[in-house]
C-alpha cells in the first residue's frame, strides 16, 4: 500500500492488553520512558528523547533534508505517504508515541496516563496540561474530543481521501469502531468502542491520528475538501503541538519547517532552528546533492550506493531495521499453481542466497523465509519447505500435475523500485534459469506498476507474480493478516458469492479461521502463539516465496547528529542537532 | 493586424479541442488508473472499485470528457487526485520557475548560438566553422540527462563551484514572504540585495546550461545558415561596393535580413521550453512545470496531465502568434491580413 509506505504502528500490542485487562495504565508496561515524571505516569516530559552520549547537543541551525518528493497532504487524517509522515510527525504529535527507534515501546505523548475499562471497550486520557497549539490556542480535552470526533465523523468532503482512518475505525459515523467520545473535565476525556479492538493504543501512535488545532481546521476550512478554493490549510497553516511549526510550503521546490519556540515540553524542544525539506526525485541526484554538500541528509538511498556511501569519510550511512518483505507469489486459483507441488517445485528451485547477494548487496536485504520479519515476535523459522536444492526441485514438478516442460507465466512490474524489489526485471532475469532447470519453461510478462500492475495484481489475474509489503507496524495483522484476507468483491470481474481472497486465491477456510482468532486475541502472549499457529497453517499452503527481508537506509553528512533510525519510520527530528557552524 | 491576430486566437479554439480530446483518449488509453498510485500494493478490489469511483474513472469516457471540458467552460481546471491541490494553483506557483529557466537558457542559446552561427558563417569552410558544426551537432545530440549529470557532477561534486539543485541556498536566503515566485526579479527588483541575486544566479547556471545546449546548437546552425544565405545576395555585395564598413553591412543587412528564421526558431525553442523542461527541472530538483507533469504522468494523475498540456499547448501557441507578429516589425515588407 501506500506510495512511500512508512509505517508506524508496532507490535506493542502489549498496551492494548494491558488495556484490556482493565488495569489503570499510568504508562506502558513495555515503555520505557525518557523521563522519571513519565514513567510515573504524572505528566511532564515525554516527548521522544534519547539517553546523552557522545559530545553535547549544539542548539540552532538549519537542517536540509533531501526528500524523495513534497508531502500530499498535512491535514493529519488524511496522511498516508512517507514524506507527509515525515513532516506532519515533527509537527504534530499524538496521544501515545513510540520510543525512539523502536517498533514496540510505547511513550505517553499529550496522554500522560490512560485507563482502560474491564471490558476493553473504554478508555480514558488524562492530558498533559499547559499545552498549546502552535497558533496559541489551548489543547485540552475539548481540542482532543474535536479531534475524535473528526474522525468518527469525518467530513463527507474527505472521506475516501483517508486512508488510516478507514482502516483502523473501519468506516464512518455509525460504522465507526468509535462510538462515543466524551469529555470529562478539561484534561480528561474518555473514548468507547463498538468493540475491544486489541491493537486501539499501538492505532494512537500513528501520525494521522495527531491532535490538530481546531480553530486552524476551521479557520482554514479543511473540512470543506479539497475541491474548494477556501481549503488552504494543509499547504498555509497546519498547526500541531509538536516541537516544530510550519513556515513555507513552496511545491516542488521546498517544504520549510521552524522550532517551535513556545514548545511545551521544553526538555525535548527542537536543538534545530530550521528544517528544509526538498525534493530530489532521483536517487542518484539525492547522492549527489548530498555530496556536493547542497542537502545535509537524504533518504531511500540505492543499495548500489552503499558501498561508496560507507567508503566517504564526510559521509554516514543511517540503517533502518528490516520492516519490508518481498516476495515471489502465486495465485492458487489458477494453473498449474493451484497444484501445491508445483508451488513447492517452484520454492526449492529459486537459490534465495544469490539473488540477495547480487540485488540487495552490502546487507540491504538478507534472505526471507516467511511473511513475517524475523524481528517479530510471531517469527518462526519456516519448516514447510526446504530450501534451495534444484535436483529436488525437479523431482517435485515430475511428480506434479505439470510435469516438465512445465509453461508458466512470470508477471514482473515495470518503472518502479520499491525497498523490497530494487530490479524487477533483474531478479526476473536471475530467477527464470532457476526454474528453468527444474522443468518450468518460463514466459515472461510486465507492466508499469502503477500502469496496471497493481490493479491486476490485486483483482487475482496474474498466476505468478513479483509482490511485496512494507509494513506500518510490526504486527502480523498488518502483513499476513491483510494479504490472506477474504471478501466478496469481484475478482477480475468475476462477482463472488463466498468470501474469496482475490490476490493470491488462499481460500483455505482454516487459514481465516486462524487469522480471526489472532486477530481478536488481546493478550499478547496468546495472540503470539495464535499466529504462529496461523502462520504454521498458511506457509503449508505454500502461497508465495518470500524472497528477502529488506530496510531502508538514509546517509547524512557527519555533521549531523541525534538521529534514530526507526523499522516504521517513526523518526522524531527534535533529537537531530547539527555541528556549530555547519 | 488586428484581424489577424484574432483569427489567430480563434484558431485557438479548435486547436484546444482536439488536443483536449487527443490527450484524454492516450491518457485513458495507457494502462491503469491514478487509484494504484493513490492505493498502492495490496489494496483490495472493492478499495479501488470505491477509489475509481469518488474520482469519477468507473463513467464512460465520454462521460469523462463532457464532465472535465464542463468544468473548464466554468473556470475549473480540475484537482490534483494525488495532492488535491487545484490544477491552476499549482501552475500558477510553479509557471514562474519555468520561465526564469526556460528564459536563462534562450539567454545561454541565444548569447552564444546567434554569435557562433554568425562567425562560423563569415568564416565559411574554416576550421573555426568545422569545428563550429561539430560542437552544434554534439549539442543537439546529447542527452540532457546525461549533461544535466554530468555538469552537476563535475561543478558541484568535484570542484564545489555552484549548486546541484533549488533555485537558491535556503540555509541563508529566505524567500517566504516574497510576493510571486519570480525569484531573480525579487532579489534584485524588490530585495535589493545583490549577494542574494547573485546566489540565485548562481543556482540557474547549471540547468540553464543543460537545458539550453539543443537550443543554443539549433539556433547556431540557422544563424549559420541564414547568414550564409544572405551574405550572397546582391544587396549585399551592392553594399560592399558601396564602401560600406563590414560592421554597418552586417548590421544594417546581414542580420536584419537573416532574423527572420531566427527569431522562428527562437520563438519556437521557447514555447518548447517552457513546457518541455521535464528532464532538466528533475535532474536539478527545479519545482517547475516540467517536474509537476513529470510527477503527474509517474502518478498517472490524468486531470494534471490533461489541464497542464492544455494550458502549455495554449502558451506555445499564443508565445508563435508574438513571433509572428514580432515578423512585422523585423521585416516591414511582411503584412499580415
Amino acid at each position: 500500500m501506500l506510495r512511500l509506505r512508512i509505517g508506524a504502528l508496532i507490535a506493542a500490542g502489549a498496551i492494548a492488553f494491558a488495556a484490556c485487562s482493565g488495569a489503570t495504565t499510568a504508562a506502558p508496561s513495555v515503555a520505557q520512558p525518557s523521563t522519571p515524571a513519565a514513567s510515573s505516569g504524572t505528566g511532564g516530559s515525554t516527548a521522544p528523547s534519547t539517553a546523552p552520549s557522545g559530545p553535547t547537543p549544539v542548539n540552532g541551525g538549519t537542517w536540509i533534508f533531501g526528500s524523495a518528493s513534497d508531502p500530499t497532504t498535512l491535514d493529519a487524517i488524511l496522511i498516508q505517504d512517507g514524506e507527509s509522515f515525515r513532516i506532519a510527525q515533527q509537527i504534530y504529535e499524538t496521544l501515545i508515541k513510540l520510543k525512539p527507534g523502536s517498533a514496540s515501546d510505547l511513550l505517553p505523548g499529550l496522554a500522560k496516563s490512560w485507563d482502560t475499562s474491564s471490558d476493553g471497550l473504554t478508555y480514558t486520557f488524562h492530558l498533559q496540561t499547559g499545552v498549546n497549539f502552535s497558533d496559541g490556542t489551548p489543547f485540552n480535552a475539548d481540542a482532543a474530543v474535536y479531534n475524535v470526533n473528526r474522525w468518527k465523523n469525518l467530513p463527507a468532503a474527505l472521506q475516501g481521501d483517508d486512508y488510516y482512518d478507514v482502516t483502523v475505525f473501519g468506516g464512518y459515523g455509525d460504522n465507526s469502531l468509535i462510538k462515543t467520545v466524551t469529555k470529562v473535565d478539561d484534561s480528561t476525556f474518555s473514548l468507547t468502542l463498538t468493540k475491544p479492538k486489541a491493537d486501539f493504543l499501538t492505532a494512537m501512535t500513528l501520525i494521522p491520528f495527531a491532535m490538530q488545532s481546531p480553530t486552524a481546521l476551521q479557520a482554514h476550512h479543511a473540512d470543506l475538501g479539497s475541491k474548494d478554493p477556501t481549503n488552504d490549510y494543509w499547504q498555509k497553516a497546519p498547526t500541531g503541538t509538536g516541537p516544530f511549526m510550519f513556515s513555507e510550503f513552496v511545491p516542488g521546490d521546498h517544504y520549510t519547517i521552524v522550532k517551535n519556540p513556545n514548545y511545551w515540553d521544553t526538555a525535548n524542544a527542537a536543538h534545530l532552528d530550521k528544517i528544509i525539506f526538498q525534493p530530489i526525485a532521483d536517487s542518484a541526484n539525492r547522492l549527489t546533492a548530498l555530496q556536493s554538500g547542497t542537502v545535509d541528509t537524504i533518504d531511500f538511498v540505492d543499495a548500489t550506493q552503499l558501498k561508496q556511501i560507507s567508503a566517504d569519510t564526510s559521509l554516514q550511512l543511517i540503517t533502518r531495521p528490516p520492516l519490508d518483505i518481498g516476495k515471489l507469489a502465486f495465485n492458487q486459483t489458477q494453473k498449474p499453481w493451484n497444484d501445491i507441488k508445483v508451488r513447492e517445485a517452484a520454492a526449492l528451485a529459486i537459490d534465495k542466497s544469490a539473488l540477495v547477494n547480487a540485488f540487495f548487496p552490502n546487507g540491504a536485504g538478507s534472505v526471507a523465509d516467511s511473511d513475517l520479519i524475523n524481528n517479530m515476535p510471531a517469527y518462526e523459522p519456516n519448516t514447510g519447505v526446504g530450501t534451495f536444492d534444484a535436483a529436488a526441485a525437479k523431482t517435485m514438478l515430475a511428480s506434479s500435475t505439470c510435469p516438465p516442460p512445465c509453461a508458466i507465466t512470470f508477471w514482473y512490474p515495470d518503472s518502479v523500485s520499491r525497498p523490497y524489489m530494487l530490479d524487477p526485471k533483474g531478479e526476473y532475469e536471475a530467477i527464470k534459469p532457476m526454474l528453468e532447470a527444474a522443468g518450468f519453461v518460463v514466459t515472461p510478462n510486465h507492466k508499469p506498476w502503477h500502469g496496471g500492475y497493481l490493479t491486476d495484481e490485486a483483482n487475482g489475474v496474474y498466476p505468478l507474480f513479483f509482490i511485496g509489503w512494507i509494513y506500518d507496524y510490526a504486527d502480523p495483522a498488518d502483513g499476513p493478516g491483510i494479504f490472506y484476507a477474504t471478501s466478496t468483491a469481484d475478482c477480475n470481474g468475476v462477482k463472488e458469492t463466498t468470501p474469496h481472497n482475490c490476490e493470491f486465491g488462499e481460500d483455505n477456510p482454516a487459514v481465516a479461521t486462524a487469522m480471526a482468532k489472532a486477530i481478536a486475541e488481546p493478550d499478547l502472549a496468546t495472540r503470539t502463539q495464535d499466529w504462529k499457529d496461523a502462520m504454521k497453517i498458511i506457509n503449508a499452503d505454500v502461497p508465495d516465496i518470500p524472497l528477502v527481508w529488506a530496510g531502508s537506509s538514509l546517509a547524512a553528512t557527519t555533521k549531523i547528529h541525534g538521529y534514530i533510525p526507526s523499522p516504521t519510520q517513526t523518526e522524531y527530528f527534535n533529537l537531530v542537532w547539527k555541528d556549530a557552524g555547519s | 493586424m488586428l484581424k489577424y491576430i484574432v483569427r489567430r486566437l480563434i484558431l485557438l479554439i479548435p486547436i484546444l479541442f482536439g488536443l483536449s480530446i487527443f490527450i484524454i483518449v492516450l491518457v485513458h488509453a495507457l494502462p491503469g488508473d491514478p487509484c494504484s498510485s493513490i492505493l498502492g500494493e495490496h489494496t483490495s478490489p472493492d478499495r479501488l472499485a470505491a477509489c475509481r469511483h469518488g474520482l469519477g474513472l468507473d463513467k464512460p469516457l465520454y462521460q469523462q470528457y463532457f464532465d472535465y471540458m464542463a468544468g473548464v467552460f466554468r473556470g475549473d481546471l480540475g484537482t490534483s487526485a494525488t495532492n488535491r491541490v487545484s490544477v491552476v494553483t499549482s501552475f500558477l506557483t510553479r509557471f514562474p520557475a519555468t520561465i526564469e529557466l526556460s528564459l536563462a537558457a534562450m539567454v545561454v542559446a541565444i548569447g552564444v548560438g546567434v554569435p557562433l552561427g554568425i562567425a562560423a558563417a563569415k568564416r565559411q569552410g574554416s576550421v573555426f566553422d568545422n569545428f563550429a558544426t561539430v560542437a552544434s551537432l554534439i549539442g543537439i545530440s546529447i542527452p540532457i540527462f546525461f549533461l544535466g549529470l554530468l555538469l552537476a557532477y563535475v561543478f558541484g561534486v568535484w570542484l564545489h563551484w555552484l549548486p546541484t539543485l533549488g533555485r537558491v541556498n535556503l540555509r541563508i536566503y529566505d524567500f517566504s514572504h516574497a510576493g510571486t515566485n519570480f525569484l531573480l526579479w525579487e532579489s534584485l527588483v524588490i530585495n535589493h540585495n545583490i549577494p542574494e541575486f547573485i546566489d540565485v544566479v548562481s543556482h540557474l547556471i547549471l540547468p540553464a546550461i543543460a537545458l539550453g545546449t539543443i537550443p543554443l546548437a539549433v539556433v547556431a546552425r540557422i544563424t549559420r545558415s541564414a547568414v550564409l544565405e544572405v551574405l550572397n545576395e546582391d544587396y549585399v555585395r551592392t553594399a560592399r561596393a558601396k564602401g560600406l564598413t563590414s560592421g554597418r553591412i552586417d548590421r544594417r543587412h546581414v542580420l536584419r535580413n537573416a532574423m527572420l528564421p531566427i527569431a522562428t526558431v527562437i520563438g519556437l525553442q521557447t514555447g518548447l521550453l517552457l513546457g518541455g523542461a521535464v528532464l532538466t527541472e528533475t535532474i536539478f530538483s527545479w519545482g517547475g512545470v516540467g517536474s509537476w507533469l513529470f510527477q503527474a504522468a509517474v502518478d498517472k494523475d490524468f486531470v494534471v496531465i490533461q489541464s497542464g498540456t492544455l494550458i502549455l499547448a495554449t502558451i506555445f501557441v499564443l508565445v508563435n502568434l508574438t513571433v509572428d507578429i514580432s515578423y512585422a516589425y523585423l521585416n516591414p515588407r511582411i503584412r499580415y491580413s
